[in-house]
């Protein structure tokens, strides 16, 4: 029981006091325990122990062991704080002690020591100032260390205490010890252990019980003394400060009180006072002692005594009164009861402890002398008997406690050999080892210490396992987030080698979020709420893993294609004086970049396709309902995304045309044709300049330009066949002798007169054509947008107004041409010089420009004939159609606005899925018409003209056409009818397709109507009821429209 | 009081600050990172087969090495998983004789990307096939079946026979293919010629590893050259 009750002092400050079963060492107890602590009295067990502890019966932190038990705390205790060993009482500073007595005592001391330097705790010692002046004044000191003395000397009280100073003094140099010494002053005040032989005893006595005080010797003798509840404070307060290590402080009024001063002061209490009376005789205690100087007063460290002498020596005064008045019966019938008892035990003894013990505590015959008993003073005989018989037990327990501590060192010796005790003792070791080594840990047993190394580790894994991949992926939220605005900044300036890495970079973020969320899976799988966030989450992740992968196959596979455009700079001069206008000064070989493109463009349809996927899968995730301002952002990196894989898409397709279009080990040469569409033609205008460029591994080779006239080529080898079509829709009969260059641009179908330009000139200048193309002045105009202003012959044009300046010089057309071809040069110049800056929005100008039929091409002897094919060939692709052709008067310059017409087709559909057709066609913004034509595909019969326009028409036969043309207008419209024959075709019932003229604006309305049957399917953008569908817009180019009859 | 409030707001902000570094996230701990071997499990393979010629294989721009018909196949064991660009080229005295295979591929750890060409000069004229995979985080691990892409490059709208049934025509998105069994895969397509060949691992166990991947086969049909004949031309001037 003991022992488990020391291991619980652990929690608690624990003090340990020896001797503590008196006044002082109770009051001492009480302070501590009210303050928290546990204490350990250790005393010896007798019936006036047993009455001083059981006024702290009501303390649980309190625990009394004997001497016997003391060598049992170094095992048992797991904490001690402090360590009070008051021996400042002494009942006889002359008494004898044996050297074995003294030898005990100091292994006791040893002991009690050792046991407060091993758990660190600090140690006070009490001891007499009286002692100490007997010490000096009696010279018992000169005579133990008189190394001549030849009889051996006895030991005394006061060598006690000067032991007990000098080994702790030597504990504290020699070792960690935090130890001081605190000479108590005599005791006086209430409640004390009143001893009648000392100085203020005897005199309080010779006051209550005398005639007459007597003083021994002069009356100046003087002592210190100290209020019992002062001394208290002062142990406390010596104990508890700090920086008083090493430190002896005496514990007294600050003054020493002459034995006269007390007789008279005691005189004062009684009435009416007793004469003082000196004696010669020597008391074995009353020394003079002058000359002595006590250690530092206590009230060096902030101790003041609370009570005052002459207040303290009343209440002693009072108490002894009291104690000679009430005590005398009970202490008598208690003193015989003992006797008899002690009496009977001596007749027992058997063993040594037994025999030690009747020595120690049976007092012996000679002491406990009867006569005592019934000396009127007998009560005070029995409380110094009683403090005899606790100081006797105070002596043998601890001689018991030295031979206990012989025993247990040998059962312990013992127990050493077992194998539980060694680990037990072993485990116990090392633990506090360690925790001596942290404040924190220094108090806590190992059951505590298991239990929060489990609580750490449990935290430690919550925290790594729950917090802390919240918390992360919260930043990868954040960072991810910031890339998203790195992005938008690299887009704005264009780097797009930094936006791979940031995409890069967003994948990794957004995947170990991924990562995060999929770690709580296994738990939280069933909740619903974290079902549809991985979901959605999921849906980021896949987005964002497809456009990183995307994106870097596309930066990948156009990489090279880039490196190409950007180095690309032919560094085109212009030259007006020149024969050609332009001149190349640099044709770098670019064959290896143009190699890889052609290699590695490859991946990039898949990596577009990737990045549509990843927006597929980002567009379905809605970001608002979090947010708002969430969802703005989340709009606009789409929006980003998007403009990332329009630029990818743009070099996608310049990775798959560059290669062939400049090729690599051979020459590639382009013809470029500026039309006039203010001279309108079938084939868009009058040719007006020629530029010719010539590729070689990538770069120009060579390039020139040409003013056009009817007489720059030689026409004479032209294939009749040609002059069959141009007669279709000339006004005057055309020959192999009247034809010249500009009737060539008579020809309707593309395929005819780009072969004819490509033959001609091939006949002319040697060089073989691998593309030509023929584009009209609103595509120049378009151009302007890259080359800004130009000011040529005191003209400025630019992208708004180049047809209107156009205007100022049709006095003179080669005038014109010349100045148009000036404007063509520059243009050229201006978007290869750099295309780096160009090449999106020329790319952007020629889509746009192809849409609107305002440029026509055909490529030869390259893989680009099957990917682009030539682009004015209705026939070949619709076998029903109808061509409006008009065809200007060369002669006559038709004004400043795009020449316009407009037309109306009515289609009626029979039951056998022949038709009807009436075409009318207004003439009112079409100025110097000199022929309207209008062709249709073989076996139209049936014809109906109107009135007033039979005597214009001719009919002309072609190749798989026929052509009505119309001349000497009048009207301003002209219309006829025709029946068209049923043409099969398995993907629709009927399907007729409309030509538009390049150069010219067309605007139309069509209507097709079923005899029977309702409209099924049918081409966009037409209105539909019941059985017919009618369409209404301008064309843009060439379009066929099917209807499907149910 | 001051005090405790400044340390523990102090333990926190460390706390969360240690939380957003998550130091222990950078290292894989494992046997094999200590003594600097690479675990296989995070690896990937490849395993090319050439139909015609010898063919060379550059991963990333670094060339890895060839194979011939004859020498069976070659086969890459270390690649890290991840997207990687595959570039396969047919060796010839002259350059770019031959058409080039360039794609880009994702390698899942653990499975092995199989590539089977024959490279003529333009891509019409070539044919063969990649088998690649891709996982999917959010599958579940323990369906029977896998997902299958098919995708004809050059030629849309070809007919996919799968163990003989047809399956629909290319692009074949998301096919639900059982990894129960070895299948035979077959594609046709008019005016090319049919490509057929069987899809997953022999074993079992190895066919399991695919549950919850998602599997991409590109193909390259070989375009069959037109005969050319005499025809006689009608010309209707009329």
């Amino acid at each position: 029981m003991l022992v488990n009750d020391l291991k619980q002092t652990i929690k608690y400050p624990t003090s340990l006091i020896v001797r503590g079963a008196d006044v002082i060492g109770i009051e001492l107890a009480k302070s501590l325990l009210d303050q928290g602590g546990y204490v350990i009295i250790v005393d010896f067990p007798s019936d006036y122990t047993k009455q001083m502890i059981s006024e702290l019966s009501d303390y649980s932190l309190f625990t009394f062991i004997d001497f016997s038990k003391l060598p049992l705390l170094e095992d048992s205790l797991r904490r001690l704080d402090y360590v009070f060993y008051l021996n400042h009482k002494i009942e006889n500073l002359e008494e004898e002690i044996s050297s074995q007595e003294f030898l005990e005592f100091s292994k006791f001391l040893d002991l009690v020591l050792g046991l407060a330097k091993n758990f660190e705790a600090k140690f006070l010692a009490t001891t007499s100032i009286k002692a100490h002046q007997y010490m000096f004044a009696k010279s018992d000191y000169e005579v133990n260390l008189d190394s001549k003395t030849e009889i051996h000397k006895v030991y005394t009280e006061t060598e006690i205490q000067r032991y007990i100073e000098s080994l702790t003094l030597e504990y504290i140099q020699k070792s960690t010890l935090d130890a001081r010494i605190i000479r108590l002053g005599e005791i006086i005040g209430k409640d004390i252990e009143y001893n009648p032989d000392s100085t203020v005893g005897r005199i309080i006595k010779d006051g209550l019980v005398e005639d007459e005080i007597t003083i021994y010797g002069d009356g100046l003798q003087s002592e210190y003394y100290v209020h019992i509840q002062d001394a208290v404070y002062g142990i406390i307060k010596a104990q508890f400060t700090k920086n008083t290590r090493g430190e002896i402080f005496s514990l007294c009024y600050e003054f020493e009180i002459t034995s006269l001063s007390i007789a008279y002061k005691i005189n004062e209490f009684i009435d009416p006072p007793k004469e003082i009376v000196f004696s010669s005789e020597e008391e074995s205690e009353d020394i003079p002692l002058r000359l002595y100087t006590p250690a530092p007063n206590l009230m060096r460290i902030g101790w003041k005594p609370r009570v005052k002498f002459s207040r303290a020596l009343k209440q002693t005064f009072e108490y002894v009164q009291k104690l000679l008045e009430f005590k005398e019966e009970m202490i008598e019938e208690q003193f015989e009861q003992r006797i008899t008892e002690k009496h009977k035990k001596k007749k027992k003894q058997t063993g040594l402890k037994d025999f030690l013990r009747n020595i120690f505590f049976v007092p012996s015959e000679s002491e406990a002398n009867d006569s005592e008993f019934d000396d009127e003073q007998g009560a005070l005989s029995r409380l110094i008997a009683e403090r005899k018989v606790q100081e006797n037990g105070r002596k043998g327990s601890i001689l018991l406690a030295t031979q206990e501590l012989r025993k247990q060192n040998k059962r312990q010796f013992k127990k050493k050999r077992s194998i539980t005790f060694k680990i037990s003792n072993f485990i116990t070791r090392k633990f506090d080892n360690f925790t001596k080594k942290f404040d924190l840990l220094r108090y806590i047993t190992i059951k505590q210490f298991i239990f929060l190394l489990g609580m750490f580790v449990g935290v430690v894994f919550i925290y790594i396992n729950v917090f802390a991949p919240v918390i992360s992926f919260g930043r990868h939220m954040f960072v991810a987030y910031m890339i998203a605005e790195d992005i938008e900044e690299n887009i704005k300036i264009g780097d797009y080698v930094e936006i791979q890495t940031y995409f890069e970079n967003l994948s990794a973020e957004i995947t170990a979020g991924n990562q995060k969320i999929l770690s709580f899976r296994k738990v939280l799988k069933n909740w619903n709420l974290y079902a549809e966030f991985l979901e959605n989450y999921n849906a980021l992740y896949q987005g964002v893993k497809l456009l990183d992968e995307g994106i870097s196959d596309s930066y990948y596979g156009t990489e090279n294609t880039v490196k190409y455009v950007e180095s690309f700079d032919p560094q085109i001069v212009y030259k007006p004086s020149g024969t050609s206008l332009l001149n190349v000064k640099n044709s770098e070989n670019y064959s290896e970049l143009i190699s890889n493109i052609k290699s590695k463009s490859q991946i990039v349809g898949g990596g577009i396709e990737k990045i549509n996927k990843g927006i597929q899968e980002l567009e379905e995730l809605n970001m608002s309902p979090v947010n708002e301002n969430l969802g703005n952002k989340y709009q606009k990196f789409l929006s980003n995304i998007k403009t990332i894989r329009d630029k990818y898409e743009l070099y996608y397709k310049i990775s798959r045309i560059i290669p062939e279009l400049v090729g690599t080990n051979q020459s590639r040469t382009y013809a470029f044709i500026l039309v006039d569409t203010s001279y309108y033609l079938p084939a868009g205008g009058t040719p007006t300049s020629l530029v010719l460029i010539t590729f070689k591994d990538g770069g120009i080779q060579e390039i020139s330009t040409q003013v056009l006239t009817e007489q720059s080529f030689d026409l004479s080898n032209t294939d009749p066949i040609l002059i069959e079509e141009i007669n279709l829709v000339s006004s005057s009969l055309i020959d192999t002798s009247s034809l010249d260059f500009n009737k060539l641009f008579y020809l309707q179908q593309g395929d005819l007169y780009l072969d004819e330009i490509s033959r001609l000139i091939y006949e002319q200048k040697g060089k073989t054509l691998n593309g030509i193309f023929i584009f009209d002045s609103s595509f120049l105009q378009e151009l302007m947008k890259i080359v800004g202003t130009l000011e040529i012959k005191n003209i400025t044009f630019d992208e708004t107004n180049l047809i209107v300046n156009m205007d100022l010089l049709m006095q003179n057309t080669l005038s014109k041409k010349e100045v148009l071809n000036d404007i063509t040069a520059l243009s050229t110049q201006a978007v290869l010089n750099d295309l780096d800056t160009n090449i999106g929005q020329f790319s952007n100008i020629f889509q746009n420009a192809q849409n609107n039929k305002d440029v026509i091409y055909k490529f030869y002897n390259t893989d680009l004939t099957t990917t682009y094919e030539s682009s004015d060939n209705l026939a070949s692709v619709s076998q029903d159609f109808i061509n409006i052709i008009a065809v200007a008067d060369l002669d006559n310059y038709q004004g400043l606005e795009i020449p316009s017409i407009r037309s109306e087709v009515d289609v009626y559909i029979k039951d056998d899925l022949s038709s009807r057709k009436t075409v009318t066609v207004y003439l009112n913004d079409l100025r110097n018409l000199d022929t309207l034509s209008i062709c249709l595909p073989n076996g139209v019969t049936n014809f109906s003209f109107r009135e007033e326009d039979r005597a214009n028409i001719s009919e002309s036969f072609g190749q798989l056409k026929t052509c009505i043309k119309f001349i000497d207008f009048e009207s301003e419209k002209v219309s006829f009818s025709y029946d068209s024959p049923y043409i099969e075709n398995s993907d629709y019932d009927y399907s007729l397709g409309l030509r538009k003229q390049p150069g010219l604006a067309m605007q139309y309305e069509l209507v097709i109507r079923s005899e029977e049957g309702k409209i099924g399917d049918y081409t966009e953008g037409g209105f539909v009821n019941k059985n017919q569908v009618s369409y209404s817009d301008t064309l843009k180019t060439d379009k066929i429209f099917t209807v499907e009859i149910e | 009081m001051a005090k405790k409030i400044i340390y523990t707001t102090l333990i926190i902000l460390f706390l969360i600050s240690l939380a957003l570094w998550s130091p222990w996230e950078e290292y894989d701990i494992s046997f094999a990172r200590i003594f600097g071997v690479k675990e296989i499990e995070h690896l990937s393979g490849l395993e090319l087969f050439s139909l015609k010629g010898e063919l060379e294989l550059y991963l990333d721009d670094e060339y890895k090495g060839s194979i011939t018909p004859e020498g069976g196949s070659f086969v890459l064991d270390d690649i890290e998983k991840g997207n990687h660009i595959l570039r396969i080229s047919r060796k010839s005295d002259n350059p770019n004789e031959y058409f080039e295979v360039v794609k880009s591929v994702n390698f899942v750890e653990n499975l092995k990307v199989v590539l089977a060409y024959e490279l003529g000069p333009s891509e019409e004229f070539s044919q063969g096939h990649i088998f690649y995979a891709r996982k999917n985080s959010i599958a579940n691990p323990d369906s029977t079946t896998a997902m299958l892409n098919i995708n004809c490059q050059g030629c849309e709208e070809a007919n996919v026979f799968l163990d003989e049934i047809e399956i629909g025509k290319t692009p074949v998105e998301g096919y639900q293919l059982d990894l129960g069994k070895v299948h035979n895969l077959k594609l046709e397509k008019q005016n090319y010629e049919d490509l057929e060949f069987t899809i997953l691992p022999d074993s079992q166990e190895d066919r399991d590893k695919l549950k919850g991947i998602e599997l991409f086969i590109d193909v390259n049909l070989f375009l069959i050259p037109i005969e050319i004949e005499q025809e006689t031309v009608i010309n209707n001037t009329e």
